[in-house]
C-alpha cells in the first residue's frame, strides 16, 4: 500500500477514534445513571456493548502501532492517533468500576491507575524516540 | 468570520459530530435490552438523566449549523454532511427514548420516529436540489 491511501486510512481511523470516544462517555452516563440502583442493577447487553466498545478502541492502537504497513508512515505522525485510542480503551474501563461502586476490589483500582500511568510513560518514551531525543548528555 | 476560518471550524464541528453519531447509537444499542427484559427500571435514570441532555446537546447542533447566522457564509453544500450527521444522531437519541419507554408508551414512537426518518430523508434531498438548481442558475 503507498504511503498517500496510508495518510487517508490514518484520516478516517482519527474519525472512528472521536466515534469510540463518543460511545465511552455514554457507556460512562449509563454507568453513572445506574448509580442509584447499584443494588439491583441489570441492564442486558450492556456488558456486549462495553466489549465491542472496548475492543473497538484497544485494537486499532495496537493495530496502527505494530501493524506492519503502518511503519511505513513515521511514527511521530500516528503517535497522537495511537495513544487516543489507548486513552479511550482506558476511559472505557471507567464505567465497569462505575457499575462496581463501593464493591469494587482494589486490583481493579490498581489497574485502573497502572493503566493510566503506563499509557502516560509509554507516549513519553515513544514521542522522544520518534522524534529521536536521546538522553545523550555527551553526544 | 472569513470562509476560511469557518471552515477550520466545521472540522471541529465534523469531529463533535461523529461523537455525537456514535453517543446516539451506543445509547440506542443499550437501550434496546429493555426489549428483552421486561422488568427494566432503567427509564426514570436515562429519560430522566442520559436522553434529555443528549437530545439537547445533539439536535441545536445540527440547527445551529444549518440556520447559525454566520454559518450562511460558508456554502450548505460544504456543510450538509455535518448537518445530516447531527440530525441522524438525533434521530437515534429521539430511536432510544422509543426504546426506554417501549414498556410504558407515552405516544406512538413509531409513528415520530418513522416520521422523523422520512423527514430527514426529505430534508436531505432538498438540500441537494438546491444545490443543483443554484449550479443551473449559474449557466442559464
Amino acid at each position: 500500500m503507498d504511503i498517500n491511501s496510508l495518510q487517508k486510512r490514518l484520516e478516517i481511523w482519527r474519525y472512528i477514534l472521536f466515534m469510540n470516544l463518543g460511545a465511552s462517555l455514554t457507556l460512562i452516563a449509563t454507568g453513572i445513571a445506574e448509580l442509584p440502583n447499584l443494588s439491583n442493577s441489570y441492564l442486558p447487553g450492556w456488558y456486549g456493548v462495553w466489549s465491542v466498545v472496548q475492543l473497538a478502541s484497544f485494537l486499532p492502537g495496537f493495530v496502527l502501532l505494530w501493524g506492519k504497513h503502518w511503519m511505513q508512515i513515521p511514527l511521530h505522525e500516528r503517535l497522537n492517533t495511537i495513544f487516543g485510542y489507548f486513552t479511550v480503551a482506558w476511559i472505557t474501563i471507567l464505567p465497569i468500576g462505575l457499575r462496581m461502586g463501593p464493591n469494587a476490589p482494589d486490583s481493579f483500582n490498581y489497574f485502573f491507575l497502572g493503566c493510566a500511568v503506563v499509557i502516560a510513560v509509554a507516549y513519553r518514551w515513544l514521542r522522544r524516540r520518534s522524534l529521536g531525543i536521546h538522553n545523550e548528555i555527551f553526544p | 468570520m472569513d470562509t476560511e476560518q469557518l471552515g477550520k471550524e466545521l472540522q471541529i464541528w465534523n469531529r463533535f459530530m461523529y461523537m455525537a453519531l456514535a453517543s446516539s447509537i451506543t445509547l440506542a444499542v443499550i437501550s434496546l435490552g429493555n426489549f428483552f427484559y421486561d422488568g427494566w427500571f432503567g427509564f426514570e435514570g436515562y429519560a430522566g438523566g442520559i436522553w434529555p441532555w443528549m437530545q439537547l446537546a445533539i439536535s441545536p447542533a445540527g440547527f445551529y449549523l444549518l440556520w447559525g447566522k454566520h454559518w450562511r457564509a460558508l456554502p450548505i453544500p460544504d456543510r450538509k454532511n455535518t448537518i445530516l450527521g447531527f440530525f441522524i444522531a438525533s434521530w437515534f437519541t429521539f430511536l432510544s427514548l422509543g426504546f426506554i419507554t417501549v414498556n410504558e408508551p407515552l405516544v406512538n414512537f413509531s409513528f415520530l420516529v418513522l416520521g422523523g426518518a422520512i423527514l430527514l430523508a426529505f430534508g436531505y434531498i432538498n438540500m441537494i436540489k438546491r444545490k443543483s438548481n443554484q449550479r443551473d442558475e449559474m449557466f442559464p
